[in-house]
């Protein structure tokens, strides 16, 4: 996907007649995100939760994707970012952007703990310890009473300037591409180039001098920075902190949405992360799916509304694997290479991301 | 002696609890053991499966849905055979088109399998959860202290007949392993390629280890379950922490990942540990038992990766 993708230097003169419509299509999506913000506050809520889980899905993306670890306790360092954004900002009166920090550096710590386990833990069984990892912090310090308010929950208010979920979708939109922007340049650097040797073989990196121990941490590290981070904003999203809902529950979502988006690719994780964010809250308003419910007793039919989109994404997941392990990433790759100034067809070493 | 603990539970009803609870994880344990042994594959759907074996015997007793309502033994049975079917068609459509895929994309499998079954049950229960009546029926009697207690330090037959189902399983999987069809699961996992040579079926033992081990979760599952309300994806389920999965899969650590017996020593320890740990952690720390049962798994992986009470091979 990286190697072997060599910029010939032909695109050099720019075409007029092939930049126009990628001009078109990248206003298009512009569009939509302006649409979103300015069209209630509604759905500015659920677009704020796509942007957000895009940020997650990319951290994510960096230790599944890019190391090659695989972390079921992702929900843990998001959970302890918005818990210590909340914190500060209630408790301390931190100011929105300090908070945020502390939220990024929350989730930075919790996820260099795992790093050092890592180093002597690998494959499944650290899959493992990242489980219960995760499920730790949620039964222990997200129960805290000191922290999190009781079981009222820890109230983490947006500053005035962003009370409207519209400008605050906006914050969040400006997150999620800075951290796409940041990926990409990761992909692109020396680290990027460490920690996809590092997942096609360890021994093999060491051996070309690459720093295994340091650039593991790394990459735990930013991930949880990125995790933190979209936890603070989770918090600040929906104005509280409350720890049971930072369970199991939500990182088997991250996962799902980084495998189903296509685990390596930046792209397939961004769609994925939008698909799985909306899937939950949209799901259940469409139509056939209502009329799909509708064709079974009242009490079963709403039950089909409310753990519908579980199973929905439990089943894609299955089907992903099973039939279309590249997933989503594997079907846009055509149109983000268009996108991105390529050819539609391209034969040759094609650029997933 | 010094009998009652800060939470006031009595030491000898702690242990009891301990093994009734730990005899469930340790089964739990068996069946993740069993399928990592066959096929280096960590299963993560083993509790769910269990779970939805357990569940079909609900649907029988209760009447839920198109099933008719029948007696609790014939639900029991068919609950069994349920689960055994669930484990093998998720061999047939999930793990066997993944045998070649890298080990953790299987774990991802196995975790929305669970998911997947999970949500199912909620589909057809919802949240107006049913109970799983007891085994044993509902006499009880006072093991430990006088019957005046609080009714949590009684014990009947169901806590009995739970012991007794669960060690004749374990010593029954145990015994599996002493067989050809042991031999041949052992075979298969140290190479399929050079098993296949001697004319055994690699895709026929897969089948067997993950019918068998949805049948050990499902008996662990109706037994941990009977007399309590099952929610899906709840206690029974996967997600809960304190759930049977993370306390099945350290029991299972303890035993190395590849010994049956210290799979189930594993879990009856950690039940014990579960319940000790409940009553002597400070109340002021919230979820003693989790940061222990991590401890304890981190401590075994990083100090002693064979495990406890594991073989080095």
């Amino acid at each position: 996907m990286t190697a072997g993708t060599y910029d010939t230097g032909l695109r050099a003169r720019p075409d007029v007649f092939a930049l126009l419509p990628r001009a078109v299509a990248w206003l298009a999506i512009g569009g939509v995100v302006a649409l979103c913000a300015s069209t209630g506050a509604t759905v500015a809520g659920y677009a704020t939760l796509a942007a957000i889980y895009v940020v997650v899905g990319l951290s994510l993306n960096v230790v599944l994707g890019y190391t090659g670890q695989l972390s079921l306790g992702h929900q843990g360092l998001v959970g302890a970012g918005a818990l210590l954004a909340a914190y500060t900002s209630t408790a301390h009166s931190a100011p929105f952007v300090v908070a945020l920090l502390f939220g990024a550096l929350a989730g930075g710590i919790c996820a260099l703990v795992v790093g050092f386990v890592a180093l002597r833990i690998s494959g499944l069984y650290l899959s493992l310890v990242t489980l219960v990892f995760g499920v730790t912090l949620q039964q222990s310090l997200f129960e805290v009473n000191a922290l999190t308010g009781g079981g009222a929950g820890e109230p983490a208010n947006r500053p005035h300037f962003l009370f409207s979920n519209s400008r605050f979708f906006l914050v969040c939109t400006a997150f999620a591409i800075a951290a796409t922007y940041l990926d990409y340049r990761l992909t692109k650097s020396k680290a990027g180039r460490a920690m996809f040797a590092i997942k096609a073989d360890e021994r093999v990196a060491a051996s070309m001098g690459v720093n295994v121990v340091g650039y593991k941490l790394f990459a735990f590290v930013l991930s949880g920075l990125l995790a933190g981070l979209a936890g603070a904003a989770l918090a600040f999203s929906s104005q509280q902190f409350n720890g049971s809902d930072y369970s199991f529950n939500l990182a088997i979502l991250f996962v799902l949405m980084t495998v189903v988006g296509g685990v390596g690719s930046r792209a397939g994780v961004i769609v994925g992360s939008i698909f799985f964010a909306l899937l939950g809250s949209l799901l259940p308003t469409l139509r056939p799916f209502k009329w799909f419910a509708g064709l079974f007793p009242t009490q079963t039919a709403a039950n089909i509304l409310q753990f519908g989109p579980g199973f929905v994404g439990a089943l894609l997941l299955l089907l992903t694997l099973t039939f279309n392990s590249g997933g989503i990433a594997q079907q846009i790759a055509p149109v983000v290479r268009w996108l991105t100034g390529g050819r539609f067809k391209e034969a040759d070493h094609a650029s997933g991301s | 002696m010094h009998v009652f603990a800060s939470g006031g539970v009595a030491v000898p009803v702690q242990l009891a609890t301990g093994i009734v609870v730990g005899c469930g994880y340790g089964i739990f344990a068996l069946g993740i053991v069993l399928v990592y042994k066959a096929s280096r594959i960590f299963n993560f759907a083993q509790c769910e499966i269990g779970a939805f074996g357990a569940f079909i015997a609900l649907c029988c007793v209760h009447g839920i849905g198109f099933v008719p309502k029948l007696p609790f033994p014939l639900a029991i049975l068919i609950g069994l055979v349920a689960g055994t079917l669930t484990g093998l068609g998720a061999e047939r459509f999930v793990i066997r088109p993944l045998f070649s895929a890298p080990r953790a994309t299987l774990l991802v499998a196995t975790a929305g399998l669970a998911l997947g079954f999970a949500s199912l049950e909620a589909l057809i229960l919802g949240t107006n959860f049913k109970v799983l009546p007891n085994i044993g029926g509902p006499s009880k009697f006072a093991l430990f202290g006088s019957s005046s207690d609080s009714n949590s330090y009684l014990y009947g037959w169901t806590q009995i007949t739970t012991v007794l189902a669960l060690v004749g399983t374990a010593l029954a999987a145990v015994a599996f392993f002493r067989t050809r069809y042991g031999a041949a699961v052992l075979a298969v996992s140290q190479d399929p390629t050079a098993a296949s040579v001697v004319g055994i079926k690699v895709s026929r033992i897969s089948a067997l280890v993950w019918g068998i081990a949805g049948f050990l979760g499902t008996v662990a599952a109706i037994v941990t379950l009977a007399g309590k309300p099952f929610i899906p994806g709840g206690e029974s389920g996967f997600y809960t922490g304190t759930g049977p999965l993370i306390l099945a899969f350290t029991a299972a650590a303890l035993g190395g990942m590849t010994s049956l017996s210290g799979a189930f020593v594993g879990g009856l320890a950690l039940g014990i540990i579960e319940q000790v740990a409940a009553n002597y952690m400070p109340s002021s720390v919230p979820g003693g038992t989790a940061i222990v049962v991590f401890a304890l798994l981190l401590v075994v992986l990083l100090a002693k990766p064979t495990g406890l009470l594991g073989k080095t091979t």
